[in-house]
């Protein structure tokens, strides 16, 4: 076989780097390798004819990095001559590849135009091909009229086609188009028929030869291949990187034969290419392109006819046996029955289901296969990896990839779940083993839980906990109303999950089942809240076992797994009366009956009182009363009363009075019974004074003076006291009031204070009784100054401390001759 | 909000003479040393007009690898920073037309001189733009998103080996050990090169970006970085530090080709 039959697919290139697949590690020959550690230069193989011109390369570096425009002093320009027999009249034509640049040139030697390609310095066509081709005059193929080196460059001399190439007027109808597919198969039909797969169909390579774009010819054959009649077809052992992968039939990609039918593929493509205007491939990656090839994703432009569908799809066949060629192709144009090769009709293949074995598990073809197979290998960490999702996304459903995507994103904290999670999503028919049973459905985990066996109910919890019981269930796809019923299990795990789980396994069974009773003792269920005093009354010793369901929690789970009107309300009033008077399970019960029967009357005093006003009176009628409604107020019973039944329009107002640390219970007890009866007639503040002066009030001398707070209304008076400032010398000693008759001492002191100066505030009293003001002053008189006499034994320190000795002694000298005179002189004596 | 310390950090390794990588940050293009900067998802120039993050490993020998990936990121980044407050939806088409107008000019250079017939380039790496964030690639440098010990690739290489797996050609293994590994089947350079662009998953509180060549992840293999990377973030190693530990690891490891990475710790701002 000749080298060309083994690596036939980089033919486009005649020698040396004939592929854009680069190695970097030792590889077959023919393409460009870079070894991995002691040859980092760039080795060619089998090296091409190249310009021996380093100067070139230092010139563009320069260039570069001067940032120049790069290439003009590269070209050709209009008048050099290309192999003493072209001359250039215009180009490079369509910018410049890095792989060729076309000229149009005049043919000196005959006078007519052509186009020049002018291969890169180690790059040349096959040269069987061209061999071909040349001469060749075929009304739908380009003619190459000549070919041959160059200063070191391969060129190729063709025909010039005035009305360009079909790219520059796409995009097209499908009327105009099929005017022209005729043509274009013919051409094809005739490449294959001299042994010539020309592997690069595209708008780019089809050519109007007359400037009125009616003769359509298929053009530039630069990596056609040769067929191999031995082997009918062409043998691709490595992926051709660099022929255009849009247009790459599934056969070019995964390493199949490639034969003519290869070129009907990229037809196709083409021709939604040229429909489009734009390819269907635009902004995908090359990776997304192979997958949309080999799996039959190619988009097709909207409002497509049906017959034009057809062309397409018989085009796009995945398998080459099935795919449509010229006799199909040529029978669709003449409106007849397309049938297969062996005449057969033919029908369209969906694009194959089953896949190629998971990369991490071969055995595993399908993702039920994947699901039994996640324990044989390392799983999660191919998981989080999207190994997995990349797979199904390539082999099976972009959906279900989507889906694997959400478990590699959330789960990285909880592998294992993720894991089950993955498990079911890609078998969505396995079962839920839980103990020896195999789960089906939502009815089988039901019927388990009703069971009520130990080891069940605890494996029940380990796979509710564990994430496992959610990940089957959102796999559950006859479940009506799925999402709600995942969020509430999602509820009950997140919740309890570190709680009772007899609790957690109710819940779960009355969310599973919403018309699940809520057991009390041996026969007696409830099977509605509003049955409650039904029952109570049929059976009293239930009521504790009531209790029991209300302080455990699994009356709110009842009431939130069946949703019965209002829930949400009553389960936060469960929450509440809870939470405020925790372990009071008389409260609780007779809370809840009054929720669920709220008729149901308020006892006291051996009275079923009905009306809030009522009991307010009733309350408020004497001593014993208040001390019996302050007894029940404080237990919470007034509360649950009247929050339970509704008979207070706000019942905010009567928490904001109930949690106030502030407050005292007679205090709060007299605010309930105003929002009992708003017309019960209030307390009323008495005080004396308006104003209170001190006068002059020395230091040494605080004064104080009494203040009595009395209620001259009803009721229990509250309140409190505040000075206006606190740093003017008043205080008192005591800032609330409670009860009928407060004393307060208010004291007034000038300590501290400027001398002759007044000082005055404002005690301001609120209550409810009503608020009143005391306006308080003192002045504070100017001090009497005494001259104070200095120490003596200061007085002599300082005179010792100041005075010079010298002058001590001759002062002391003279006073001694003074006092000797005046003593001597008396008694006659001379003193010296 | 979210806060984003990176460091990059290239290095030749312990084989080669030179560095044919070079490293992209903001608007510096490295082949040498370290980088390193910090700035929040309301940055003003984040926001207005994107951060590139981005590794080019040369291929083409020495001169020509270091003249291709250094083209590849001057050229990218000239481009891609030409257009100001570029709008979300425009940021995929604006960082293919800015890889394309680099292939553009890496395949005239090679056309046209012997010394860099060869050469062309890998370049992976992602744009941050505000809240969000977009993965490129060609070739088989790498992006890594790394989130409570597990690594995972945001990019898919470009190699025959890689095509082989996906195509069901090659199981894992095979392709661990197959010499196509290093295939490249797209990169800067190449006649139908391809940029692929995708929007990144979410970034959440204490997750890690790293864009590395493969000379990082042939010497530290993944389970080994994941590894490296969850014992850095339980000591509260810094990110320059992380960066520079990864580095002199691949080196300890016989650092045959140079190594090249950018590494963002993502973390809620304090307070």
């Amino acid at each position: 076989m000749s080298r060309d039959d083994d690596t036939p697919v980089t033919s486009r290139l005649e020698e040396g780097s004939d592929t854009a697949v680069t190695q970097r590690m030792p590889s077959p020959a023919g393409v460009t390798q870079r070894m991995a550690v002691d040859e980092s230069v760039t080795r060619r193989l089998d090296p091409a004819p190249a310009v021996d011109d380093d100067q070139l390369a230092q010139q563009v570096t320069a260039r570069l990095h001067d940032e120049a425009p790069l290439m003009s002093a590269l070209q050709l320009q209009a008048g050099n001559q290309i192999a003493d027999r072209y001359r250039v009249q215009a180009g490079p034509l369509g910018g410049i590849s890095g792989e060729a640049e076309i000229y149009r040139c005049l043919d000196e030697r005959t006078g007519s135009q052509v186009v020049v390609k002018l291969y890169r310095h180690d790059m040349a066509p096959k040269r069987e091909v061209l061999k071909g081709l040349l001469g060749l005059n075929h009304p739908d193929i380009v003619s190459i009229k000549d070919y041959g080196s160059w200063t070191g460059r391969f060129y190729e001399a063709m025909e010039y086609c005035e009305g360009g190439s079909m790219a520059d007027v796409m995009p097209f109808s499908e009327q105009r188009l099929r005017e022209h597919i005729g043509q274009i198969i013919n051409g094809l039909r005739y490449c294959h028929r001299q042994g010539i797969i020309h592997r690069d169909i595209k708008p780019n390579n089809l050519f109007f030869r007359d400037a009125a774009c009616n003769e359509s010819v298929l053009g530039d054959f630069g990596i056609s291949s040769i067929l191999d009649p031995d082997n009918e077809g062409v043998r691709v052992t490595q992926t051709a990187a660099n022929l255009t992968l849009d247009y790459a039939a599934p056969e070019l990609l995964d390493g199949h034969k490639v034969g003519p039918k290869t070129d009907y593929y990229s037809l196709g493509v083409t021709l939604i290419h040229l429909l489009l205007g734009y390819s269907p491939f635009r902004n995908m990656s090359n990776t997304d392109i192979l997958v949309a090839h080999l799996r039959g994703r190619i988009d097709y432009p909207q409002h497509l006819s049906a017959e034009f569908e057809q062309l397409l799809r018989g085009l796009l066949q995945i398998s080459p046996d099935n795919r449509w060629a010229y006799r199909q192709v040529h029978a669709w144009l003449r409106g007849q029955p397309v049938v297969r090769d062996d005449g057969s009709a033919w029908s369209e293949q969906q694009p194959p289901t089953t896949s190629t074995g998971y990369p991490g598990y071969p055995e595993a073809r399908t993702s039920q296969q994947l699901a039994q197979a996640l324990e044989h290998f390392d799983a999660a960490r191919q998981l989080f990896r999207g190994d997995i999702r990349r797979w199904l996304f390539d082999q099976h459903d972009p959906a279900l990839a989507e889906r694997v995507e959400e478990i590699e994103e959330n789960y990285t904290d909880d592998p294992q779940t993720g894991l089950q999670k993955l498990r079911f999503l890609l078998d969505p028919t396995l079962p839920l083993r839980i103990q020896q049973h195999e789960v089906y459905s939502l009815d089988d985990l039901l019927n388990l839980l009703t069971a009520d066996d130990a080891a069940i109910n605890e494996s029940i919890a380990q796979l509710l906990f564990g994430g496992s019981l959610l990940a089957w269930m959102d796999t559950l796809n006859k479940v009506g109303n799925r999402q709600s019923l995942l969020e509430k299990v999602s509820l009950i795990r997140e919740k309890l999950r570190y709680k009772d789980t007899g609790l957690a396994l109710f819940a779960l069974r009355c969310t599973l089942d919403p018309d699940q009773p809520l057991p009390l003792i041996r026969d007696i269920k409830l099977q509605h809240p509003g049955q409650i005093e039904v029952v109570l009354r049929k059976a009293p010793q239930a009521k504790k076992a009531l209790a029991q369901r209300v302080m455990a929690g699994y009356f709110e789970q009842w009431l939130r797994a069946a949703q019965f009107p209002g829930w949400e309300e009553d389960v936060s009033f469960i929450r509440n009366c809870r939470i405020a008077y925790p372990n009071q399970e008389a409260l609780l019960t007779r809370a809840i009956r009054w929720r669920f029967q709220p008729d149901q009357p308020f006892p006291f005093a051996g009275k079923g009182i009905g009306d809030p006003r009522k009991l307010a009176a009733l309350i408020d009628a004497d001593e014993r009363s208040r001390k019996q409604g302050l007894k029940l107020l404080a237990g919470g019973w007034i509360r649950a009363w009247l929050v339970a039944t509704g008979r207070l329009a706000n019942p905010d107002v009567l928490d904001q009075v109930l949690w106030n640390p502030q407050s005292s219970e007679q205090s709060k007890l007299e605010a309930v019974l105003q929002l009992m009866d708003p017309e019960l007639p209030s307390p009323q503040l008495s005080v004396k004074f308006t104003r209170i002066n001190f006068g002059q009030l020395d230091a040494e001398q605080p004064r104080s003076k009494t203040i009595v707070i009395r209620n001259a209304g009803r009721g229990h008076l509250s309140g409190d006291l505040r000075l206006q400032d606190y740093d003017r010398g008043f205080t008192i000693d005591s800032s609330t009031i409670e009860g009928n008759e407060t004393v307060i001492h208010l004291s007034a002191s000038s300590l501290g204070m400027p001398e002759n100066s007044r000082q005055q505030t404002t005690l301001s009293i609120s209550s409810n009784g009503g608020d009143h003001t005391i306006n308080l002053a003192y002045q504070v008189p100017r001090r009497q100054r005494q001259r104070e006499l200095p120490d003596l034994q200061e007085i002599v320190l300082t005179f010792f401390q100041h005075v010079n000795p010298r002058y001590l002694i001759t002062v002391g000298i003279l006073l001694f001759f003074i006092i000797n005179l005046t003593f001597c002189h008396d008694a006659g004596d001379i003193p010296f | 909000m979210l806060i984003f310390d990176i460091c990059g950090a290239t290095h030749p390794g312990r084989v080669r003479k030179h560095n044919e990588d070079h490293i992209l940050i903001g608007r510096f293009v490295k082949n040498s040393g370290q980088l390193a900067l910090s700035f929040s998802g309301d940055d003003d120039f984040a926001t207005a007009y994107g951060m590139l993050l981005c590794v080019a490993d040369g291929i083409g020998g020495e001169a020509g690898g270091e003249m291709a990936s250094r083209l590849t990121l001057t050229i990218l980044d000239k481009a891609f920073y030409a257009v100001v407050n570029p709008d979300a939806e425009a940021i995929v088409p604006l960082l293919r037309q800015a890889a394309d107008h680099a292939n553009k000019h890496v395949r005239e250079v090679a056309a046209n001189g012997k010394e860099y017939a060869d050469m062309g380039s890998t370049l992976s790496g992602i744009c941050l733009m505000g809240g969000r964030y977009w993965v490129v690639n060609a070739g088989d440098s790498r992006v890594y998103r790394y989130r409570n010990g597990q690594l995972k690739p945001l990019s898919n290489d470009d190699t025959l080996a890689a095509r082989a797996v996906r195509s069901g050609a090659m199981t894992f293994e095979q392709a661990a050990h197959s010499p196509d590994s290093h295939i490249l089947t797209n990169y800067l350079g190449a006649a139908d090169f391809s940029l692929a662009v995708d929007s990144g998953p979410a970034l959440r509180d204490a997750d890690c970006l790293l864009i590395c060549s493969d000379g990082l992840y042939d010497m530290v293999d993944d389970d080994t970085l994941a590894r490296c990377l969850e014992q850095f973030n339980a000591s509260g190693v810094s990110c320059a530090d992380q960066a520079g530990r990864l580095v002199a690891l691949a080196n300890e490891r016989g650092g045959r080709d140079n190594i090249s990475l950018i590494l963002i710790m993502v973390c809620h701002e304090p307070g």
